[in-house]
């Protein structure tokens, strides 16, 4: 093969300058990094901004009822007190890490039950653990307490008596009351003891008791589940308030293993195991694949080609005003105004000097005097146009370049006749012989 | 191995019984179907490697012009082979219509006959077919590509022909000038007549007067049998593009121009392409066979990127030229290249023979130096203004050593080289 010449796939048409040596692939790569570059900084500097604040801001904002959290809705203290009395407090937050090899020995508590889903709370009802609930509503307590039903809700701040049998209760006393209130439910399953602590009351109505308490406590077949309507009691604010720390301590501190599980809402994602298609007819299975089938066959036909690809040798593209160009960028990056002026000065001068039939030796004063004499115009600023300074900016070089054009088309037409000079300009062969003829 | 759109149909009528009986058994069985009947079909497709193929065709065309080729596709098979077929051109052969629709009977065989609308200059090639045969049910198919290889050759297209008329017209005039108009030095003697009033004096054959008792004077005529060596410089400088041709094929036209012209003058024309070696030479070809032969060497020429090496090529023409000639050097002005190569070699070639250096400008760089607008503009027109200096240093340069030196854009050169050719002609210079 000739070696001017390089073979490309045949997709592109030959003859025209669509061609691979059109532009070296530097010159490509260094476009494609001017025009991304700040797009690329700024992405850099937002992932930048995001890795450093995430590495030096502190893991201040947990949840309430952490045991984690210091804050005031954190019961840090519950759980570091738990610790210091020989409990193990492991904190979970998936629901197969809170039943696994959990026994009766041990307590699970969950603090915000309503985030778990239906598969949760049938692991959790599985499990053989002691549960404590923390404001459960009706459909976890239907899953893992039957016997027990929400019943509105009353002033969280109001310290109450247990009033019960209790012994937790009673050995802690009068504490922080309220909150989520709790009743004995109408279809509750035989078999249950249900004990009711903490009575709430409506306003007006004290020292009568009610049925609806603040923590409920329901033992079935051995397994104890505690309902505690007010979270305030294993909260860091509340936890010194009367009896609160005793309450709490004595209910979640009964075995030597507590779980403190705080659901982790993504683990619902996971957990659809009732699929899409356990809910279609069985034929629809066997219709997709056969589509799969079909589909597949469709690919196979249409991407058979009829014969490989043709190699076609394309020449190589090497623009000819390439030279003058890459010059001309020389000459804008560099701000070359004084070589650009003199260059179109000189241009101008010869192209005078051949029109008035000014021999070649002849000095460029007086082609400016000829020219001026020619062009009817003032001899001092033909010269000045000729040979003056070099322009200061790159206004002053247009304007020098069209002053230039326009005297030329004044001695090219004597009186000002129509500027034809722009014309002829582009007609290399009717511009005059720079070397005056021959 | 092919498949057809039917195959996809027949997997849709696949989802039927699957329908009707969900499950892996209806599946699978529907799939084995599917793949039984396809194979079936292959099997039974006639054979696309018992073809046999042979072209015909014109060996050359002018560029821009079409080209009939036909391909003969003989089955000597047992089956019937019917599909479609594809002709592998090179894209810039230009097939019009490269998939045909074929059907040959066993022992028979069929004429496909194409059309190629080429799209560039040289050999363009065909390397294989294409066969595709497919079954009875229309729903696989057999393939292959055999080697089937054809090429044609794609010929410069001459643009400039039309400037033939004109220049030869010119001739004629130079040709029929009496000898008293066009006596000086270099005019051939012709023969002698008689003297007829009005005559040039000067012109009286003395000798021959007195032999025959009547005054005689000589004719003369222009010029003949001068030789003239046409160089085609193939170097890096003609691969160069102006608009969408190299600078090679606008000074192939001039050439073939200037060719034309000087045979019909009855001059001999050789012609070198060179750029460090010979790349291609056409010498002591008739006057009919000039064009032809020249065209044909042309055809396959590409520009080298490689320098031109002014040295050999001056060695070349010296050995190949004893008496004096014109020699034409097809070439560009760029100064660099001719400083270093052209200028110090040119000396020698002047001092033998007559030199005329023809050289393609680029239009785009006038325009480029009338632009205005900007300072952007201006920019860019001082340097198309440096161009242009540039080229004029070194064109005052070669005048200086004696070489005529015509620039001009790819449409204007071929005449205005005539042009130059015709002037020395008349003048008696060549």
């Amino acid at each position: 093969m000739n070696p001017g010449t390089t073979v490309s796939p045949a997709t592109v048409s030959p003859g025209t300058t669509a061609g691979p040596g059109e532009g070296s692939p530097a010159d490509g790569r260094g476009s494609r990094w001017r025009r991304l570059r700040w797009p690329a900084f700024v992405v850099t500097g937002m992932v930048l901004a995001a890795v450093v604040s995430a590495a030096l801001l502190p893991e201040t904002n947990r949840g309430s009822l952490d045991p984690r959290s210091a804050e005031p809705d954190g019961s840090r203290a519950v759980a570091q007190v738990l610790r210091g009395r020989g409990v193990k407090v492991d904190v979970v937050q998936r629901s197969t890490d809170a039943v696994d090899g959990a026994t009766r020995r041990t307590t699970i508590v969950v603090v915000s039950p309503s985030l778990l889903g239906p598969v949760q709370l049938q692991r959790l009802s599985r499990s053989s653990a002691d549960l404590v609930l923390v404001e459960p509503d009706l459909v976890v307590l239907r899953e893992l307490a039957p016997a027990v039903t929400p019943l509105g809700s009353t002033d969280a701040s109001r310290v109450e008596d247990p009033a019960c049998a209790d012994p937790d209760a009673t050995a802690a006393g009068p504490v922080t009351g309220g909150g989520q209130l709790y009743a004995r439910a109408a279809g509750a399953p035989p078999g249950t003891t249900f004990t009711g602590c903490y009575p709430g009351r409506r306003f007006g109505t004290a020292g009568k008791s009610s049925d609806r308490y603040s923590m409920v406590r329901v033992a079935d077949d051995g397994r104890r589940v505690t309902v505690l309507g007010q979270r305030q009691l294993l909260q860091n604010e509340f936890v010194e308030v009367d009896g609160n720390a005793a309450l709490a301590l004595r209910t979640l501190g009964a075995h030597p293993e507590l779980r403190w599980y705080l659901p982790d809402p993504t683990e619902l994602g996971e957990t659809a195991e009732v699929t899409v298609g356990d809910l279609l007819p069985p034929w629809v299975r066997w219709a997709t694949f056969q589509l799969g089938v079909v589909a597949l066959l469709a690919m196979l036909w249409r991407g058979r080609r009829l014969g490989g690809v043709v190699a076609e040798p394309l020449p190589v593209v090497v623009r000819s005003a390439e030279t003058a160009e890459g010059r001309a960028r020389l000459y804008r990056t560099g701000r070359a105004r004084g070589h650009a002026a003199s260059i179109l000065r000189t241009a101008s001068t010869r192209r005078l000097a051949a029109r008035l039939g000014v021999p070649s030796e002849a000095s460029p004063s007086d082609v400016a005097h000829l020219a001026a004499e020619a062009a009817g115009a003032d001899p001092g600023r033909v010269a000045q146009l000729l040979l003056g300074a070099p322009p200061r900016d790159d206004a002053a070089l247009v304007t020098l370049s069209t002053a230039l054009d326009d005297l030329e088309r004044a001695v090219a037409e004597p009186g000002g006749a129509t500027p034809r000079y722009g014309d002829a300009a582009k007609d290399p062969e009717h511009r005059p012989d720079p070397e005056g003829g021959r | 191995m092919a498949l057809t759109g039917r195959v996809v149909g027949l997997a849709l009528l696949g989802v039927v019984p699957v329908l009707l009986w969900p499950g892996p058994v209806a599946f699978f069985a529907t799939l084995l179907v599917i793949l039984a009947v396809v194979a079936v079909d292959a099997a039974l497709a006639g054979s696309p490697r018992a073809l046999r193929f042979d072209r015909s065709g014109p060996a050359s065309v002018r560029l821009g012009e079409p080209a009939e080729v036909r391909l003969t596709v003989t089955n000597s098979g047992s089956r019937r082979v019917r599909g479609v077929l594809r002709d592998g051109w090179q894209p810039s052969a230009g097939a019009v219509r490269p998939r045909q629709p074929v059907d040959v009977p066993p022992g028979e065989s069929r004429r496909l006959t194409g059309t190629l609308r080429p799209t560039r200059r040289g050999d363009r090639l065909v390397e294989r077919v294409t066969v595709r045969s497919v079954g009875p049910l229309g729903i696989a198919a057999r393939q292959v590509s055999p080697r089937a290889p054809g090429r044609i050759r794609v010929l410069p297209p001459f643009t400039s022909r039309r400037h033939l008329p004109g220049k030869l017209a010119l001739l004629r005039e130079i040709d029929g000038r009496t000898s008293l108009r066009i006596r000086g030095q270099g005019t051939e003697f012709d023969s002698l007549r008689d003297y007829v009033i009005g005559d040039d004096v000067r012109s009286i054959d003395w000798r021959a007067t007195a032999r025959r008792q009547q005054v005689v004077v000589r004719t003369w005529r222009p010029e003949r049998d001068r030789r003239v060596l046409l160089l085609l410089d193939t170097s890096r400088t003609s691969a160069a593009r102006i608009g969408d041709a190299p600078r090679l094929d606008a000074a192939m036209d001039a050439a073939l121009l200037l060719a034309a012209l000087a045979a019909r003058a009855g001059d001999r024309v050789d012609m070198l392409c060179m750029d460090r070696r010979v790349r291609a030479r056409v010498e002591g070809a008739s006057r009919t066979e000039l064009l032809p032969a020249l065209v044909e060497a042309m055809a396959p020429l590409e520009a080298d990127l490689v320098e031109a090496d002014w040295m050999t090529v001056a060695a070349t023409i010296r050995q190949r030229l004893s008496q004096r000639a014109l020699v034409v050097l097809l070439t560009t002005l760029e100064s660099a290249a001719v400083e270093e190569g052209l200028l110090p070699v040119v000396n020698r070639l002047t001092s033998h023979h007559r030199v005329i250096v023809a050289s393609v400008s680029d239009p785009a760089l006038a325009t480029m130096a009338a632009a205005r607008g900007g300072s952007y503009e201006v920019y860019g027109a001082a340097a198309a203004e440096r161009a242009a200096l540039d080229r004029a240093a070194t064109t005052a340069e070669l005048t200086r050593l004696g070489v005529d030196v015509v620039d001009a854009s790819p449409a204007d050169l071929p005449p205005r080289l005539a042009d130059r050719y015709l002037a020395l002609k008349a003048a008696g210079l060549l």
